[in-house]
């Protein structure tokens, strides 16, 4: 179910009187706030992003719309991602194994790692080792993703409706009254949060279809069948 | 997401669009706090800086919105930290030496950092241009391909942009007798045209801060239960950036594509595997 037009609809027919309060346009861009809080926190939406490797470089930007890197993947010429990964690493850890690592190049890069957190215009994303000749080689960078901007992407987002009524519409109602009403404000509100975790359970759940198939072997909650942890 | 689009939306909550009760450069102010306050506590602005080193000269400035130095190299070799009283107690005459660095102190009342030894040589520079997104050519229409400075990869690696199409130019080391700092940023300036230098999923955190100050301040529209409310989203969402930006990376690795265990290996073994000095 679309998140825009739905919240919008419920809106509407929760508060009569909505109309002489707010414009379509005020709720469309409220709702993109809220959009930015779920996304983030229950980890709705994955994306990728290409880079093409340039000889002896091992900084990159990432897109800004990236919250968190999830796997890298490498590949002789852009076609097939499946054979390579690389692991997450620190330069502290690079710099306890080897002083003069940031020299070292290679054919391929095998380990990763960020210079600041993502979503920055200044932060980076670390490749190493760097490759010594650039010849179409490519990283597939995967990443959860934000509507860092409101636009027709955001408008025709969706997910399913149970979480639209316990966590968008409080949510929305709840930043929306934040200027008039605080009292009926901070009740939404504390909906919107203490539903939010049920709806991360629905994003993290590896069986659920909302899982990209693919991701499903990088992430995973703690202490799940597949081990590993995020965040 | 810019600026401008914040302070619009901030408008339309308060009633305010057409900034008669809040200025424009009360806005601004706000949200320049909002963001010095999420940079200083989450960490999340880190930094790398190129600085040319110079024959003889010890110190160097630290870059104005350094913070923190996390690590200095030299000639793409980390350089331990030290303390001027140190070196002083191992050698009264530390400052008279000069050769290859390979440690450096903070001297952060005046904004500065120092090398042990002072550098023998200078890094040499040439400059470069190019359009962005696209690889450089030198003055003899050359491609140059060195390092970082191969590709003007985003605008902000342009010292100079010099045409609206994105053609900056590029101050690049030919050696690689460069210094980087990497620091822990505050928050770097940014104006009203600007896009706020957090992350940008985080930039409801200077739309709530800017409403909880403009219901806090003296005025017709001072409410402080309304300021309690935004401050205390704009708290969670500081908190959230902060969680994000310490725990930036994936614990462990998991499985391999076909499920079976993955064995992670050590950061040593990957030296033996692929890397060629």
């Amino acid at each position: 179910m679309a998140i825009v037009s739905s919240v919008i609809a419920k809106v509407r027919s929760t508060v009569p009187e909505s109309s002489d309060m707010w414009t379509d346009s005020l709720i469309v861009s409220v709702v993109h706030q809220a959009d930015m809080i779920v996304r983030e926190t229950c980890e709705m939406t994955w994306n990728t992003t290409d880079i093409t490797l340039v000889a002896n470089a091992i900084y990159y930007p990432l897109p800004v719309d990236v919250i968190g890197v999830g796997a890298v993947q490498f590949s002789e010429d852009g076609t097939d991602f499946t054979k390579h990964i690389c692991w997450p690493t620190t330069m502290d850890d690079l710099d306890s194994a080897n002083w003069f690592w940031r020299k070292v190049t290679g054919t391929r890069p095998t380990h990763y790692g960020l210079v600041g957190a993502p979503g920055a215009s200044a932060s980076r994303i670390l490749l190493w080792p760097a490759i010594g000749t650039a010849d179409g080689q490519v990283v597939r960078v995967k990443y959860l993703q934000s509507y860092v901007n409101n636009n027709l992407s955001m408008i025709a987002a969706q997910c399913p409706e149970w979480i639209i009524d316990s966590v968008y519409l409080p949510l929305t109602l709840g930043l929306l009254y934040g200027t008039s009403k605080p009292d009926a404000a901070q009740a939404h509100l504390q909906r919107a949060f203490d539903a939010i975790l049920d709806a991360r359970g629905n994003y993290l759940n590896p069986a659920n279809d909302a899982m990209p198939v693919d991701m499903a072997p990088f992430i995973s909650r703690i202490g799940g069948e597949f081990g590993g942890q995020w965040l | 997401m810019i600026y401008s689009t914040i302070e619009t939306l901030f408008g339309q909550m308060t009633g305010d669009t057409l900034r008669i009760v809040f200025t424009e450069a009360q806005r601004l102010a706000w949200a320049q706090d909002a963001v010095r306050e999420a940079c200083r506590r989450s960490g999340a602005v880190e930094i790398r800086a190129v600085i040319q080193s110079v024959a003889d000269q010890q110190e160097y400035d630290l870059p104005s919105d350094c913070d923190c130095a996390l690590r200095v190299t030299y000639d793409g070799k980390v350089m331990a930290p030290t303390l001027q009283s140190l070196l002083r107690s191992s050698n009264p005459s530390w400052q008279n030496y000069s050769g290859t660095p390979s440690m450096y102190y903070v001297d952060e009342l005046n904004g500065k950092f120092g090398l042990y030894f002072k550098p023998a040589i200078s890094s040499a520079i040439d400059p470069y241009e190019g359009e962005y997104g696209m690889p450089l050519y030198d003055a003899n229409g050359d491609p140059v391909t060195g390092g970082e400075f191969g590709m003007i990869v985003d605008p902000s690696d342009a010292s100079d942009i010099t045409s609206e199409f994105g053609v900056g130019t590029i101050v690049g080391a030919v050696s690689d007798t460069y210094i980087e700092v990497f620091y822990q940023a505050n928050a770097p300036e940014w104006g009203a045209a600007d896009v706020p230098p957090i992350p940008q999923w985080s930039h409801g955190l200077i739309l709530f801060w800017m409403l909880s100050k403009a219901y806090e301040s003296e005025g017709p529209m001072q409410d402080l239960a309304r300021s309690a409310l935004w401050s205390m989203l704009a708290e969670r969402q500081i908190n959230r950036l902060a969680v994000r930006s310490k725990a930036r990376l994936q614990k462990t690795f998991q499985r391999n594509h076909d499920g079976s265990l993955a064995y992670e290996p050590s950061v040593t073994d990957r030296f033996l595997d692929d890397a060629t000095a």
